[in-house]
């Protein structure tokens, strides 16, 4: 068995040699399922995805039906999750909820990965002084915790799900451009780099041709550790009242109207930061395998293969 | 120089300086601190005729590969010249550089790293003409490219990864061959390949050479390689020439003490002659660039040194014939007598009887 999935692991690394990219990802995905936090993970994200898709066929009430006689209600057969202070049914919250934490994160974390990218890939590449201008820019996004930085924009952008997506896009693009930059300036070293400059190829072709692809699979790595840190920057603004506007269910919403009420029924503090909780565990220990599965050198002292 | 009269030389490098600056950080900058300069390439000049192999030696550090890189625009020149059949490479723009880089190519040191890793051979073997955009009735396939370095026709579908080294060159090759350039850089054509895939590889180079009507610029540390084809040796040293000329005059006579104690490294491949052989092996190491020794740059290593090396700077001086060396002493200096191989043996053949 140990065997088995060493080859496994080996195919799913040396990408390129082994077939078409549907073989190579379903390779990767039965790597990943193989390790117990990695099965964790994908049992939780594709529940959430299957939940944020189906919303409307999987929530028992609308998110926004108000139904004041039955407020405050714990668990019941009715109401699974209970009932929150408008008597909104808390687990249909709690589904379309999810809608917004995906529907956040994951433009915010993809806005991030692509002016990282750029920023990375070219102060990476030319260095000197668009290098050094690139990184005082991002010394100043770093300098400011993710949290804090994205309320100070939102409060002068007005806090709307656009740009609650900006906002966090770019607290978390520095990530992003310095991982990619660190990885730029090591590939430039490579010998092809000048095979490929004597040959005539222009710095474009020689970024996208030949630098993207060796830095591209730490970058979804990255993507899943990224995601669950904008949930929960997301929740963050919404519980301090700057995120999505109300009514909309997010979990961070949720918390924030639970937390008023909590003496009288703590359902719905409960029920958000399960589903908060249960998210951002799925998405880190996704992450987290698939660093160990893609890049065995970056993982840590933890033992990694099962034997059976 | 010995620059046919007729055609001129084909390449021609005149004074070329590449100076690195030590990068400083910008408080380093304020506070006024004196920035050093590494002179990798200093003042160096030679000309190649068409057809004929220049082989440029020297230690690592002595500047070699950076004089090619130079030459091939990877790295700006702080001054000098360097041309290409009468027109200028030094300072030109990346567009500028294009038509000529077909006619001008390198092979890097490295084979295994030098070919980008995500592509296959059919990939990297087309890139050239895609780069260059070169009509496909100017094309040669992959497999007559893959033919015509002695790759089998399956190698196309390989990755750079599942070749061995003596492939990779190979592709390397190929690669820079594609184009059909006249002259041909190629640094350290066997680092890293074991004997007989390093004799192969010399082997297609000449070949290549003798179908294509090739020039190279032979970059080694390697004797024995520039003995095998080499024309016309050039001995850098410290960004430096010191002593250029005919190959086999080099090989059997040479004037700078530096060619005769590089000469004297060269590994012989009888343990029996390697005493005495040592004698002349060069102590310490390559100075740095960075502060290269006063008067003649070879002088804290040279056993003839007197002080006059310490401050007067020696001239390359032309004795004609494109034979020039840079040392002060070597008319004084009888070198011509290097232990040959065969009297070595004598010697030894003779130390034996006599005990």
């Amino acid at each position: 068995m140990a065997v088995a999935a060493r080859d496994g692991k080996a195919a799913a690394v040396r990408a390129p040699a082994a077939g078409g990219a549907l073989t190579r990802l379903g390779r990767l995905i039965r790597e990943v399922a193989r390790r117990p936090a990695g099965l964790f993970g994908l049992i939780v994200i594709c529940l959430l995805l299957v939940v944020v898709v189906a919303a409307p066929l999987v929530a028992p009430y609308s998110p926004y039906a108000q139904d004041i006689v039955h407020r405050l209600q714990g668990p019941s057969l009715h109401h699974l999750f209970g009932t929150d202070e408008l008597g909104r049914d808390l687990l249909s919250r709690v589904i379309f909820g999810a809608r917004i934490a995906l529907g956040v994160a994951i433009p915010a974390v993809l806005i991030a990965m692509f002016v990282g990218l750029l920023t990375g890939l070219i102060s990476g590449y030319l260095g000197g002084g668009t290098d050094q201008v690139a990184i005082v820019g991002m010394d100043a996004i770093q300098a400011f915790p993710a949290v804090i930085l994205a309320l100070a924009l939102l409060a002068v952008l007005g806090p709307s799900l656009r740009n609650v997506v900006i906002v966090i896009g770019v607290a978390l693009a520095p990530g992003y451009a310095r991982v990619v930059r660190a990885m730029t300036r090591a590939a430039k070293q490579n010998q092809y780099v000048e095979a490929e400059l004597s040959l005539g190829a222009s710095t474009t072709r020689i970024a996208v041709h030949h630098l993207l692809p060796n830095i591209a699979a730490p970058l979804f790595i990255l993507i899943a550790m990224d995601i669950p840190s904008a949930i929960a920057i997301e929740a963050g603004l919404a519980f301090l009242g700057l995120g999505v506007p109300p009514p909309s269910p997010s979990w961070g919403a949720l918390l924030a109207d639970g937390f008023s009420y909590v003496l009288i029924s703590p359902w719905a503090i409960i029920a958000a930061s399960a589903a908060l909780m249960l998210t951002t565990l799925g998405f880190a220990m996704l992450g987290e395998t698939l660093r160990d599965v893609l890049d065995p050198k970056l993982s840590g002292t933890r033992r990694r293969r099962k034997k059976r | 120089m010995t620059a046919d009269p007729q055609s001129g030389p084909l390449l021609s490098v005149r004074d070329l300086r590449t100076f690195f600056s030590d990068r400083q950080g910008v408080i380093a900058r304020l506070l006024r601190r004196k920035s050093g300069e590494v002179r990798a390439v200093d003042g160096v000049s030679f000309d190649v005729v068409r057809g004929e192999t220049l082989g440029l030696v020297g230690e690592s550090g002595s500047g070699k590969s950076t004089l090619a890189r130079t030459v091939m625009g990877l790295v700006p020149a702080t001054g000098g010249s360097a041309s290409l059949d009468g027109r200028e490479l030094v300072g030109l723009r990346r567009r500028e550089w294009r038509p000529l880089r077909r006619r001008i190519q390198m092979i890097f040191q490295d084979p295994a790293s030098s070919l980008s890793p995500r592509f296959r051979v059919s990939f990297l073997l087309r890139e050239p003409y895609v780069i260059n955009k070169v009509p496909p009735d100017q094309q040669a396939s992959v497999d007559e490219l893959l033919d015509m370095v002695g790759l089998s026709a399956e190698q196309a579908n390989k990755y750079p990864h599942e070749l061995s080294g003596g492939q990779a060159r190979r592709v390397s090759i190929a690669r820079a061959l594609a184009l059909h350039p006249e002259v041909l850089f190629a640094d350290e054509p066997t680092a890293g390949l074991d004997v007989s895939a390093a004799a192969s590889i010399l082997n297609l180079m000449r070949d290549l050479r003798d179908r294509l009507g090739l020039t190279y610029v032979l970059i080694t540390h390697d004797l024995n390689v520039v003995g095998y084809f080499a024309d016309r040796i050039a001995v850098m040293y410290v960004g430096q020439l010191v002593e250029i000329g005919l190959g086999d005059r080099i090989l059997a006579h040479p004037r700078h003490p530096y060619t005769q104690a590089l000469l004297a490294c060269a590994p012989v491949p009888d343990p029996h002659l390697n005493e005495g052989h040592l004698d002349n092996v060069l102590g310490g190491e390559i100075p740095s660039p960075h502060d290269p020794p006063s008067g003649c740059r070879f002088h804290p290593r040279c056993k003839y040194a007197d002080p006059r090396c310490t401050d007067e700077v020696p001239r390359l001086e032309d004795l004609g014939e494109g034979e020039m060396v840079a040392c002060h002493h070597w008319r004084r200096l009888d070198l011509t007598p290097q232990p040959p191989v065969e009297a070595t043996a004598a010697a030894a053949a003779v130390a034996q009887t006599t005990l």
